[in-house]
């Protein structure tokens, strides 16, 4: 069979001492890179560039590739034990990660995230060396219609996000949407919302919203308290999963495996979505769902896995159209071109050992990362046990250069110093934050998108309809909000009778 | 003291996050004026947030209005020496970084953040700031390199 | 940089430390660490242009060269840092087109500098052209004089999609519909990535943009290369024509080059000038640039400041006529 040689290519290409050599050194920077709080591996991979240079082609590939899983992978372990998520993704791990590890399950999460996004690796991996080239030619079928038709339906799902108010829920959403705009307009140039201030126009920086929105929010809910233990050490046990739990996380994990590789194709953000997109899944299949948000241990695994699968899958239009989803990808596709190489239609067919050398790798990677981090996970949890008045000026501080670094601003800082604010009142009035960071993120595609698609349709709105992709996504988007209406219509009148 | 339950259902935290959604929506709405509106076919940088400021504004108003019928519960227990060490400490550090350097921004921003439980001792908190001024340079100058000076142009 | 320290060691390769390079005594530059602000997102091509002359300025003037990114407002924050930083060469930028010739037009009064005002010209590194590329399935015409003909008896049908407003490949299509008299509907984007999934599929029609992510889908058929957008044909295939051939003195190239605060004093304008000049022509760095789908250049001073002088007047004139201005 094709695919067996391909692999067996892409294996003997990984195998050799001095790719391991780059696979492990890519996997350990980005873990660590990962874990130091809102340092993205953007920087990293910036900084790494020029090492690239001298370097085979695919030996600098298969390293940037390891610190982006890598990092992937260390982001998931701050957002678990100080709710501190350095990335769109891993505020959906937040959710119930943060909630399981309050509840002393920090071990358990973190288990979870890596098993998860190990599996989650390895299928994908296996995905895309099956399908590459036919999921590229889906990704064009993508076009600004049904982009728009994808946010819709993601922004529906991201009400489910939310355990308490729906009202509160679709505000929030709003209103992260609005943030979402702050900036420059793509159409116009006009600046919207900046006060004059330069530092603004590109918007509010992410990682400065969600790091103080959780991050410097929840300390100063924290002390609240009179209690002097760091809150997710209450009681640490079980740091490994039991076989009761490893029943419940297979189903998410594998749901979320499919999840991700499919919208990882989409490079307009399809995996970004993902593991939203997950998480409205596990929550809407789960026969509890009362128990998401308050340390579903099925919210994690699912997300996780959808947020790995994403990653890996991502990479097939970077590689087989040029077209990179995300900074990292475009960092890549930067190192790949000043050795002449550029990614293409032809890329599979030119450079075989490239391609599947690179897809190898990536399982090759992710098997490091386990066998990195689950040991690491004890020392993860031990460092809970240091008092909390210890701990929290350290996060403080981390944070606050970790948001500067992004963009070496300090109006970024600023901007998280009142995000901190603006996150513990959100607290205060029982408002939950995650379908405001979802709202943001999308915000300014939504917009862009359909304000792209009416000027492809010359100003016709009726022919969203006419695109069958875009229609059936409008449908489900339809269908999903009656879905998630109906319950809480119902409720509602439990509610009135109750008063 | 006794209040009126309408006040007391004023000041919710529902009634409260409804107020909140509203000032939003009005402030975005107000500062929408003077982007360009366009049409529905060809939307102006100003015609989408307009329209998402009037659903917020709805919404807002219908929290607002549950909560008045439906009561609430209060808003307490703020911890407001926690709200303004730990802002200030972020503050401290964000306007001081490029001037003072990173070794004092990460000095003055531990010592206000590590202030505000209260429990620590001025000599753990001084021990603390050394350690994380030691740390931080390790970590962030030395190992990853970033341009940021350790000691800034104020004081060099 | 320390972070490649760190990267060798476990590499297990040692990398030479700065070497102190000969230092002229008239001019005792550099004598503290250097910032080099690039003001765009790491990782892009005028990143990696200013990653590789810093590392070569580090090693022949034995002073640090640290690349700082300022991503800001689309390149404003970081030109404007340098614009009010101290003009003793401790700060230089390395900027672009839409930064140099286009953005102080484009955003009016209210914007924060001036370039020949506020910054002073060290030298031009690199030229990336655009070439005009359209979506073979949608529109026939495989020649300009063809394509021109089509748009002019198919008014406002086609989509240019760009990657930003203000930026070359905008501003390209707008001085291609003026000269022309075409009318085409304009489709920015955040980016050229973002732009070419809707170009591959014919979501748009047509484009101008750089070439090193198009040549594999030219190559692959998915995209039709009709003329290049530079005065001369390109060193990449001279069979391909230029625009200028058919529409007279249409140019609209991007460019990149090293800048510093007004009042740095010319000796270090000049040495900042012999050494970077210097790297421009190493066979290395040509062949480095050319991958990346640049051409290396190495101007004087005076010539790049002429350059960023006839750019300014040509684009303001464009942006002028196709009244592109922020409301």
């Amino acid at each position: 069979m094709d695919i067996l040689n391909n692999l067996a290519l892409g294996f003997a290409t990984t195998l050799s001492v001095s790719n391991l050599l780059y696979c492990f050194v890519g996997a350990l920077l980005g873990t660590l890179i990962g874990v130091l709080p809102g340092l993205g591996p953007v920087a990293t991979i910036a900084m790494l560039l020029p090492i690239t240079f001298g370097l085979e082609p695919v030996s600098a590939l298969i390293m940037l590739a390891g610190i982006y899983y890598g990092a992937q992978y260390g982001g998931s372990t701050t957002a678990i034990l100080i709710n501190l998520p350095g990335e769109s993704t891993s505020v959906v791990t937040a959710l119930d990660g943060y909630a399981m590890a309050r509840q002393g399950r920090a071990g358990a999460a973190l288990a979870t995230a890596a098993l998860g996004s190990f599996v989650a690796g390895t299928i994908a991996t296996v995905f895309i060396a099956l399908f590459a080239p036919p999921l590229a030619a889906l990704a064009l079928q993508f076009g600004p219609p049904e982009y728009f038709a994808l946010m819709v339906l993601g922004l529906i799902a991201s009400v489910t996000l939310a355990s308490g108010s729906l009202l509160k829920a679709l505000a929030m959403i709003i209103l992260g949407l609005l943030l979402g705009l702050i900036g420059r307009d793509v159409y116009t140039t006009e600046a919207r919302f900046t006060f004059g201030l330069e530092n603004l126009t590109d918007g509010l920086q992410f990682v400065a919203l969600a790091m103080g929105v959780y991050g410097i929010g929840e300390i100063i809910k924290n002390l609240e308290s009179h209690e002097d233990r760091t809150p997710t050490a209450a009681k640490v046990e079980g740091l490994m999963l039991s076989r009761q739990d490893l029943a419940r996380i297979t189903p998410p994990v594998l749901r979320g495996t499919a999840l991700g590789s499919l919208l990882g194709i989409l490079p307009g953000g399809g995996a970004l979505l993902s593991s939203f997109a997950s998480y409205a899944l596990e929550k809407r299949m789960s026969r509890n769902p009362a128990a998401f948000g308050r340390g579903a241990i099925e919210g994690v695994a699912g997300p996780e896995s959808a947020n790995n699968a994403g990653a890996q899958s991502s990479f097939i239009p970077m590689l087989t159209l040029g077209i990179p989803s995300n900074p990292v990808m475009a960092l890549m596709v930067g190192a790949l071109i000043i050795h002449g190489i550029t990614p293409g239609p032809s890329f599979i067919t030119d450079k075989p050992e490239m391609f599947w050398g690179l897809v190898a790798s990536m399982w090759v990677g992710n098997l490091m990362l386990v066998v990195l981090n689950l040991p690491l996970i004890g020392i993860w949890v031990r460092l809970l046990t240091v008092p909390y008045h210890w701990l929290f000026p350290a996060i403080v501080v981390f944070s606050a250069i970790g948001v500067y670094s992004v963009n070496n601003s300090a109006g970024d800082v600023l901007v998280m110093a009142a995000m901190g604010v603006f996150g513990y009142a959100l607290h205060k009035l029982d408002c939950e934050p995650a379908p405001l960071l979802l709202g943001f993120v999308l915000g300014p595609m939504l917009e862009e998108h359909l304000r792209r698609s009416m000027l492809l349709f010359r100003g016709d709105p009726t022919q969203f309809l006419t695109r069958p992709l875009t229609a059936s996504l409008l449908v489900l988007a339809l269908v999903a909000l009656v879905v998630v209406l109906l319950p809480t219509i119902g409720q509602k009148r439990e509610t009135v009778f109750r008063e | 003291m006794v209040r009126h339950p309408i006040l007391t259902a004023l000041v919710s935290r529902d009634s409260l996050s409804g107020l909140m959604f509203i000032a939003f929506a009005a402030g975005f709405a107000f500062l929408s004026r003077d982007l360009s509106l366009g049409t529905a076919l060809r939307m102006g940088a100003g015609y989408f947030p307009l329209l998402l400021s009037a659903v917020l504004g709805v919404l807002g108003l219908v929290i607002v209005l549950r909560a008045l019928v439906a009561g609430g519960t209060a808003v307490e227990g703020v911890s407001w020496r926690g709200l303004a060490l730990v802002s200030a400490s972020v503050l401290v550090f964000g306007l001081g970084l490029g001037g003072l350097g990173l070794g004092p921004a990460v000095a003055g921003s531990t010592i206000l953040a590590a202030m505000a439980s209260g429990r620590a001792r001025p000599l753990g908190i001084a021990m603390l700031a050394a350690f994380l001024v030691a740390f931080t340079w390790l970590v962030f100058i030395r190992g990853l390199g970033l341009p940021i000076p350790m000691i800034g142009s104020w004081l060099a | 940089m320390k972070l490649k320290f760190l990267a060798a060691a476990l590499l297990g390769f040692s990398m030479a430390g700065p070497i102190a390079g000969p230092v002229s005594a008239q001019t005792p530059y550099p004598t503290k660490p250097v910032t080099v602000v690039v003001p765009f997102t790491a990782g892009g091509t005028a990143d990696i242009i200013g990653r590789m002359v810093a590392e070569h300025l580090q090693k022949t003037l034995g002073q640090p060269f640290v690349v700082e990114n300022i991503g800001g407002g689309g390149g404003v924050s970081g030109v404007e840092k340098v614009v009010k930083s101290a003009p003793d060469g401790s700060t230089l930028v390395l900027a672009s087109t839409s930064n140099l010739a286009v953005h102080p037009t484009l955003y009016g009064a209210k914007f924060p500098y001036q370039t020949l005002r506020d910054l002073k010209p060290i030298t031009q590194v690199s030229v990336v052209p655009n070439v005009l590329v359209v979506n073979p399935d949608k529109i026939k015409a495989r020649t300009v004089p063809d394509l021109i003909a089509y748009l002019k008896a198919n008014p406002d049908k086609v989509s240019f999609g760009s990657s930003g407003i203000g930026t070359t490949q905008h501003l390209a299509g707008e001085l291609f519909q003026q000269r022309t008299g075409a009318s085409m509907v304009h489709i920015p984007y955040k980016g050229s990535s973002a732009m070419l999934p809707d170009l591959l599929a014919g979501n748009i029609e047509l484009a101008f943009d750089n070439v090193p992510l198009l040549l594999p889908h030219v190559a692959a058929g998915k995209l039709a290369m009709l003329a290049v957008a530079t005065p001369e044909r390109a060193d990449f295939d001279k069979n391909i024509p230029t625009v200028a051939e058919f529409v007279p003195g249409f140019e609209a190239t991007a460019w990149h080059g090293f800048l510093a605060p007004a009042a740095t004093p010319d000796a270090v304008i000049a040495k900042l000038a012999t050494e970077i000049r210097a790297f421009m022509q190493q066979p290395e760095t040509v062949k480095r640039m050319s991958g990346l789908g640049m051409t290396p250049v190495s101007s004087m001073p005076e010539e790049f400041t002429a350059l960023i002088r006839t750019m300014t007047a040509q684009w303001k004139e464009v942006i002028e006529k196709g009244n592109i201005k922020p409301q």
